[in-house]
């Protein structure tokens, strides 16, 4: 069933600039989505008017059927969504328990071992973690809570192709074993190729990509770079 | 890219940073300058309540070591006076504000058509009751019925050696008599015999504020006369309407000075003036009342001046604490520095160089804006705050002092960041 | 998790941070406390001073036929803002006799008549202490055998040494001391001191002979209560001087004592004397508000030091704002969770700056003058031709400078404190807190 519906969301900066062109779509449970596009072409700005974080210019975002301007922003951040980061964002005076402690009730132990951190990685200072361990931690985090929404802001940018495919890896399992939906912005198309669904974000628009689309655009880029080094 | 150019950018590109660092020294600075001259201020206002307790040393014929002669009139001392010249020698001494001394005798007094003023409350014998009791004064203001409060001047001035030939009666006798400021009487010694008798001026009035019914005041030959019927004369005029008589001086003088502090050592200096001979008079010390208060005022002082040392000493560990934590908050900054290959010594100097700049800046504009905090406080508080000045003096001391801390406070601040290895510093960065 | 775990946990973690703010607000506080401990001192320094400039008002009730009684003196002392040091004083005339009623010889020499009547009689000066009446102070009379009169006296009297050798009288010798008015109001008295006149009499041919200083008198009070009015088991005086606290207080005492029943105020002259205190006033007065302008630029500077400094500390947590914010944790929660910390360092800075501010104070309080228990005056180097000075120490009863930390600026402080903490953090804080969500992805990526 649909969790989050996007309804004719149109979006603009400072009412210049039209980032967001009148976008729908609609996002399930139990899905991984990951929305394509180039730097500063409005993921980021989709991903914050899904977060609540910020209101589109026209149109309505509904969770679970209810828009959520009118039940209300930081409502809607606090218990439905909520978010990972490139730069992972962990509280750093905190220990990785403690971080996925922040907004749960949930013992934290088992969650973070799930990932793959020891017990003692759960208690060391989360800035002598690798990067890898550190988002782990914040996936943890996002997982801990009661957010059925999961909104990841390039989550694998700053890792290297193994981690990135563990983390990867992760975010799939939470949304096909958690029951989560979790929306992925990204412009690797590694991490894209792995989600359920692939929305590419194009001149404000949105559309739907197949991975074999994904793998054309791939081949058309080599072409393309072929084409200029000639 | 060299340290100063370095020093420079982070002042300005970090430009909310430094503000405040600057604010805080802004503010530390103006609070020590401010202390400082509140604590001269203190200086000031002390002497001042001092200078207010009216301190003297009396100097007098000592009678035990002159000889004695009678007549009819009793036993009198043959002692030496105090003269003109002696009394001059000694008020020349630096710290003497000014003195006194009174030859008495009572005036008969009339007016210029050579009426005989009348007494307060007459007996009806004419010859007493135009009787005044006189003193011939060199400077009526520290006359101890002055100084005492038992008589205020109400009109005119007081006599002093600038006045020739002139008189002080009292208000309620002129009243009497319709006399004013300005009027012309005559006086005279004694009538009946040869003596002089000369034209005074009235320089000026007083008032009685003492009870001169209390029996208190009984003790002398002044006690037989109302303080209505005082009078205070020139001291040229006494010594004309006294040239028939021999035997006639100062017994003895009152020197006031400016600071009872320094009472002490102006009487040694006065025992070293060796025309005087110390076998024939003596000096008493009269500080009553600024004995009775130096405890507690220099208690004052001393808790003024101990509440400045505390604000000064606050201010040099708040400026420490304040530089320790902008360096500390600077530690991932050091550690590329450091891997970049620049030096420890550098980076460390250059920090130094960014807190002389702000310094350079605060300073100056803390010396202005303590000196218009005391123009302010002037305003508020009137006369007093007019002694809290901000002199250069102050600033000097501040500025030299303050960058010396600085300096050593960026120094010891950068002590532990600049222990650790770049490599250390590098991973301890998010 | 709870904003009073996150609070604790970064004020724990974060151990430097924490101890320069706890060393902040410690340094803050102990010079508060001890500003306001040495303001309370100099306030007490100011009223010593005031005291010891001793304003007194004088009762002169000679025209009352039964002077002040006792019950008055007394009801007198009891009205708030005394000092409690008075004398007393009485002046007569009696006619002297030896124990065997025969008349001594009194001094004629240099009077300018002996009146009727008082052929063998002299002065009688009565005083609750005989080294301060005025003959002793001004006249340049001296002690020279036996012990002064004071309050606790009883048929004692003081004589001149001529007085003494022309009458064969010595130390513990009896006389007789009679009303002039009624010949059978005698009191017998023992010569219990021996004085002279260092300075010759001014008023030789103008004085009586009762008022020569050889036949001068000092009786107690008693004494003189008798031969005045005749009575026995109760003292009542002709004069009264009562010292003030605060010479400001004059004029409110000298009008709440006129109230008193029982006594013919109107035929009483009050008169007040404060002229060391008039003189030293405005200075006073100055010193007094240097003091206050002193804890005035404290206090103020403090405040912006403090919000300054709170400042600077909150401005490098821009970035774990961002983060609370977007995991959905209010914006009042983490405000609180700042303060909370600024609390937990605040309070027990207050109490270990209790603490300091109390050593301090008392450091200080050990170098004020008046906490030192021998009090010597130096003397001028009498060596030489400066007269002695030697009058004992008055004790002016002044209250001993005491600098503690109270309660109450400890209350002050603590609210003062708490007050400043808010108002900083809030203030320092505000630009935080106007930070949209929206600029939260931007700043945390």
């Amino acid at each position: 069933m649909n969790i989050m519906e996007i309804q004719n969301v149109q979006y603009a900066y400072d009412g210049k600039k039209k980032v967001l062109k009148g976008i729908n779509t609609q996002m399930e449970q139990g899905k991984m989505y990951a929305i394509l596009g180039p730097s500063g072409c409005g993921k980021t700005t989709l991903l914050s008017l899904l977060g609540g974080l910020d209101s589109p210019t026209s149109g309505q975002i509904l969770y679970q059927g209810e828009d959520i301007a009118k039940t209300g922003l930081a409502d809607h951040r606090r218990s439905h969504v909520a978010f990972i980061f490139q730069s992972y964002n962990l509280i750093d005076y905190l220990t990785p328990m403690e971080n996925v402690a922040l907004t749960s009730k949930l013992p934290p132990l088992p969650i973070l071992e799930q990932l793959g951190l020891t017990a003692e990685e759960a208690k060391r200072n989360v800035l002598k973690l690798s990067g890898g361990q550190q988002q782990r931690v914040a996936i943890a985090r996002a997982l801990a809570s009661d957010a059925q929404v999961i909104l990841a802001d390039e989550p694998t940018g700053n890792l290297d192709e193994d981690t990135a495919a563990e983390i990867t890896a992760i975010l799939k399992e939470s949304a096909h074993k958690s029951g989560k939906c979790v929306v992925i912005v990204t412009h690797s198309n590694e991490l894209a190729k792995e989600a359920d669904v692939i929305l590419q974000l194009r001149r404000g628009e949105l559309q739907t990509l197949s991975v074999s689309d994904l793998e054309e655009t791939a081949s058309q880029k080599r072409r393309a770079s072929q084409k200029n080094q000639r | 890219m060299n340290l100063g150019t370095r020093a420079v950018l982070y002042t300005v590109r970090k430009w909310k940073k430094t503000l405040l660092v600057f604010c805080l020294l802004l503010a530390i600075t103006t609070l020590v300058l401010s202390g400082l001259a509140i604590a001269d201020a203190q200086e000031k206002q002390a002497e001042e309540v001092r200078g207010t307790t009216g301190a003297s040393f009396t100097v007098s014929r000592n009678t035990a070591t002159g000889g004695w002669s009678s007549d009819g009139g009793g036993s009198y001392s043959t002692q030496e006076y105090l003269t003109t010249d002696r009394m001059e020698s000694i008020a020349a001494i630096n710290g003497i504000e000014g003195y006194n001394a009174s030859i008495r005798t009572i005036l008969c007094l009339s007016d210029r058509q050579g009426q005989w003023l009348e007494q307060m409350e007459p007996t009806g014998h004419a010859i007493v009751d135009c009787q005044f009791y006189s003193y011939g004064c060199i400077n009526s203001k520290y006359h101890s019925l002055f100084l005492s409060g038992a008589m205020v001047m109400c009109e005119g001035k007081t006599i002093d050696s600038s006045v020739k030939n002139g008189i002080v009666i009292s208000k309620d006798i002129a009243d009497k008599h319709d006399l004013k400021v300005g009027d012309t009487i005559q006086a005279v010694n004694n009538p009946l015999s040869d003596d002089k008798t000369m034209n005074l001026e009235i320089v000026g009035l007083f008032e009685v504020v003492a009870d001169k019914t209390d029996e208190r005041n009984n003790y002398n030959e002044s006690s037989y006369y109302e303080y209505t019927n005082n009078a205070f004369v020139s001291e040229a005029a006494m010594k004309k309407l006294l040239e028939n008589y021999a035997d006639v001086g100062y017994a003895s003088a009152d020197f006031f000075v400016t600071d009872p502090e320094r009472l002490e050592s102006i009487i040694h200096e006065v025992q070293k003036i060796h025309t005087i001979d110390w076998n024939n008079f003596l000096i008493t010390a009269n500080d009553e009342v600024y004995q009775n208060i130096s405890n507690a005022l220099s208690d004052t002082g001393t808790l003024i001046t101990t509440l400045i040392a505390v604000i000064t000493a606050v201010s040099m560990v708040l400026i420490i604490l304040i530089l320790s934590m902008s360096v500390r908050g600077r530690k991932r900054e050091t550690g590329i520095l450091l891997a970049a290959g620049i030096s420890k010594p550098t980076v460390v100097l250059q920090y130094v160089l960014e807190t002389l700049l702000i310094a350079a800046a605060a300073f100056p504009l803390a010396y202005l804006s303590s000196r218009q905090a005391a123009g302010i406080l002037g305003t508020l508080f009137g006369k007093t705050a007019e002694n809290v000045v901000v002199t250069s003096q102050h600033f000097t001391l501040t500025a030299t002092v303050g960058s010396v801390l600085l300096i050593a406070s960026v120094l010891v601040s950068c002590i532990p960041v600049m222990r650790l290895k770049p490599k250390t510093i590098l991973s301890q960065m998010e | 998790m709870s904003l009073w775990k996150r609070a604790c946990l970064y004020s724990i973690r974060k151990k430097g941070k924490t101890i320069t703010l706890l060393a902040f607000l410690l340094v803050m506080a102990t010079m508060m406390l001890t500003c306001l401990s040495i303001q309370a001192a100099t306030e007490t320094a100011n009223a010593n001073i005031k005291k010891a400039l001793l304003g007194y008002f004088t009762i002169n009730a000679k025209r009352l036929g039964s002077g002040i009684s006792e019950d008055t003196v007394s009801q007198i002392l009891a009205v708030d803002g005394l000092s409690g040091r008075h004398t007393l004083r009485s002046y007569s005339y009696a006619i002297y006799y030896d124990a065997d009623r025969k008349p001594l010889e009194i001094s004629t020499e240099g009077a300018a008549q002996v009146p009727e009547g008082y052929e063998n009689a002299g002065k009688i000066v009565a005083n609750s202490n005989s080294q301060e009446d005025s003959y002793f102070t001004d006249g340049g009379f001296e002690l020279i055998e036996g012990n002064a009169i004071t309050d606790a006296s009883r048929n004692e009297a003081l004589v001149h040494e001529k007085f003494a050798q022309r009458n064969g009288l010595a130390m513990g010798d009896f006389m007789l001391l009679g009303s002039v008015e009624d010949e059978n109001r005698t009191r017998l008295v023992t010569v219990t001191g021996i004085f002279r006149n260092t300075r010759e009499q001014d008023s030789i041919g103008i004085a009586p002979s009762c008022d020569l200083y050889e036949n001068i008198v000092f009786t107690d009070l008693s004494t003189a209560s008798f031969l005045l009015y005749g009575t026995n088991s109760k003292t009542s005086v002709q004069y009264g001087d009562f010292y003030v606290n605060d010479p400001d207080e004059l004029d409110r005492i000298m009008a709440e004592v006129q109230e008193f029943p029982g006594v013919d105020w109107g035929n009483c002259i009050l008169t007040r004397y404060d002229h060391d205190y008039q003189n030293a006033k405005e200075s006073l007065k100055g010193l007094q508000s240097i003091v206050f302008i002193a804890i005035a630029v404290v206090s103020v500077i403090c405040f912006l030091v403090l919000a300054l400094f709170l400042t600077l500390r909150l401005r490098g947590r821009v970035h774990e704002t961002g983060v609370y914010l977007a995991m959905g944790i209010s914006k009042s929660s983490v405000l609180m969770q700042y303060l909370l910390e600024v609390f937990l360092a605040a309070a027990l800075a207050l109490l270990l700056a209790y603490g300091a501010s109390t050593a301090i104070s008392n450091q200080i309080g050990s170098g004020l003058l008046s906490q030192v228990t021998a009090q010597t005056y130096e003397t001028v180097d009498l060596t030489g031709n400066i007269e002695s000075m030697e009058e004992p120490t008055i004790d002016l009863g002044l209250s001993e400078i005491k600098v503690t930390v109270s309660a109450r600026d400890f209350l002050i402080v603590c609210a003062f404190g708490m007050v400043l903490c808010i108002a900083s953090t809030a203030l320092a804080a505000y630009p935080i807190m106007k930070m949209k969500p929206k600029s939260i992805l931007s700043q945390m990526s």
